[in-house]
């Protein structure tokens, strides 16, 4: 078995007992058994919906937001050749936020998949944005302060929306959307969503390769029969719905992106290509790891998982920065 | 059976970077391009390989480049960027392992020819102690020999290389031009971009140089390398023996 294998494996087992323990783990108290048998319809009514309804799809988008946002913080990351590229660093979560936002200020956001369309499309046109920009500046550092630009004049007009937003309850569920969430998912949301995070991870994987050979930078890898502008495409278009989905499924968390891929980066060779699906899989883990935490944490108000990854990841990203050889 | 490269022109808005360049390199032939700083020398090669917007024809062998598929291309003509960044520190059997990209290989899970193409070529660079390392703990010298194993590793017919030999001590400078030697004398052709006259006179088959993207001379080393030459292309006096070439204070 590779090595790539084995560790994809371990993450997918380690992944499942996460599952397992957010099923478990809740303010009703459930022993594993009674846990299981919610989980397959066997148990008492109570348990069946408690599992079936509450805490499996919580856990669920827990793990696929986490897993896309990390696979789209590893694809980035491979074409811009940095590893402080992220959806949200450079400002595509933000974006598609404010899709997600416009649909819900405008009263349609209970038409079936407007919000995941808005919020993906939201994500798109800031990947599109970013990648003409990453064309023409050379430098990474200032495509990084171009995202925080996006960051800040798209908070702009998120704070136009949610000040002439028409109601308190359209203002409170606009903001909402912004801390981050997967409190009260169902299996409906996760449904709206999925097929975008399907076809944006199918997208970037199709493009793994490409990253591994701009390793050595654009001239060599397009010597080495790369099609850039094919594999910009692919990652732009990838990475866009990966984000739109995660956002429309639980509105903005940040620093997956970055923390996952870092975690997973050491234990592939550093292989861009390689650390894809492991990033997935690393995402995922974390962010229901995290979601068990909040859920655990004493209080009245539970602290929002965006909140809790921002706290997290704010300080590693500084850290990865500060560590990195040669700077930007 | 030949790279060549017709009318060769590269301009950046007003500039003139290349004009009108013709430039052959066959099979078992060491080209050397010279000329000082801004005389065209990468953009040519960029150009040449399609990385450039460009006005002129190159073909391969017979095919015409602007047909060609970027993977058709890569198995064509291994190319060495002047500028050679290393965005992760891939291992340096994972960086020589890129040199198969255009044949669907991924480095760690090499099999069948890829692999014997990837161990050949570290063994040819003398690169097997260091085959297990990262590359970004490697010396200058020994990074040279680990891009020249990744052009080689992709066994085109043809390599382009701007400047392998800039940034290396004398030792290490004629390493690199002997990987390159071995690599024509197997059959190869290749073209290399040299600051170096003293290196081009001893080891370059043939010569083509240029001064604001012109060809100002062409042809075998020996005839074509002068003392002349070097004053009107460098505005430097240099001394031209069979042992060398010394330029003069």
């Amino acid at each position: 078995m590779s090595r790539d294998l084995r560790l994809s494996l371990t993450l997918l087992t380690m992944s499942l007992a996460a599952f397992f323990a957010a099923i478990l783990l809740g303010p009703t108290p459930l022993s594993p058994v009674r846990a299981l048998a919610g989980l397959f319809g066997q148990g008492p009514s109570g348990d069946n919906t408690v599992i079936q309804l509450i805490r499996a799809p919580r856990a669920v988008a827990a793990f696929l937001t986490g897993g896309s946002l990390a696979l789209a913080g590893a694809a980035l990351q491979g074409l811009l050749r940095n590893p402080l590229a992220e959806p949200g660093v450079l400002g595509v979560t933000a974006s598609s936020i404010f899709g997600a936002t416009l649909v819900i200020y405008f009263g349609v956001a209970s038409a079936g998949p407007a919000v995941p369309i808005a919020a993906v499309a939201g994500a798109l046109a800031a990947t599109a944005l970013i990648s003409v920009a990453a064309i023409r500046l050379r430098s990474v550092a200032t495509l990084i302060l171009f995202g925080i630009g996006l960051s800040s004049f798209i908070g702009a007009l998120m704070s136009l929306l949610l000040s002439l937003a028409p109601t308190p309850f359209t203002l409170m569920e606009m903001v909402n959307w912004t801390f981050g969430s997967v409190a009260n998912r169902s299996w409906q949301d996760i449904a709206l969503a999925a097929p975008f995070m399907a076809a944006g991870g199918a997208l970037v994987l199709l493009a793994r390769r490409g990253y591994t050979a701009l390793t050595l930078g654009e001239d060599a890898a397009a010597a080495a029969g790369l099609d850039l502008q094919k594999h910009r495409l692919l990652t732009v278009l990838g990475t866009g719905l990966l984000t739109g989905a995660s956002v429309s499924l639980a509105g903005g968390i940040g620093f997956v992106g970055i923390v996952a891929p870092h975690i997973v980066r050491p234990l592939t060779g550093h292989d861009p290509g390689a650390s894809l699906a492991p990033s997935f899989l690393a995402g995922g883990l974390l962010l229901t790891l995290a979601d068990i935490a909040i859920r655990l944490l004493p209080g009245t108000a539970e602290l929002r998982l965006g909140v809790l990854a921002a706290l997290i990841g704010a300080p590693v990203f500084v850290l990865i920065s500060l560590r990195r050889r040669g700077g930007l | 059976m030949a790279l060549r490269m017709k009318n060769i022109a590269v301009r950046k808005a007003a500039a003139v970077l290349v004009e009108d360049v013709d430039f052959t390199v066959d099979p078992g032939r060491l080209v050397a391009i010279i000329g000082p700083n801004g005389a065209g020398k990468t953009s040519l090669l960029r150009a040449g390989i399609g990385l450039e917007d460009h006005r002129g024809s190159v073909s391969v062998d017979g095919a015409d480049w602007a047909s060609l598929s970027p993977t058709e291309r890569a198995r064509k003509i291994s190319y060495l960027p002047q500028k050679r960044p290393l965005a992760w520190p891939l291992k340096v059997r994972d960086i020589v392992a890129l040199g198969r990209f255009a044949y669907g290989a991924a480095p760690r899970s090499l099999a069948g020819t890829d692999a014997r193409a990837v161990d050949a070529a570290i063994a040819s660079c003398s690169l097997e102690p260091f085959a297990d390392r990262a590359a970004d703990t490697l010396s200058g010298g020994e990074e040279a020999r680990l891009h020249c194993a990744r052009a080689f590793a992709a066994e085109t017919p043809y390599i382009l290389a701007d400047e392998p030999a800039t940034s290396l001590d004398p030792y290490h400078q004629r390493q690199v031009m002997k990987l390159f030697k071995g690599y024509t004398e197997r059959g190869g052709g290749a073209a290399v971009v040299l600051h170096d006259m003293g290196l081009a006179a001893h080891y370059a088959d043939d010569l083509l140089v240029l001064k604001q993207g012109r060809v100002v001379a062409e042809g075998p080393t020996a005839s074509t390398l002068t003392a002349d030459l070097i004053e009107d292309v460098y505005g430097v006096k240099a001394r031209v023996t069979d042992d060398g070439v010394t330029v003069l204070p």
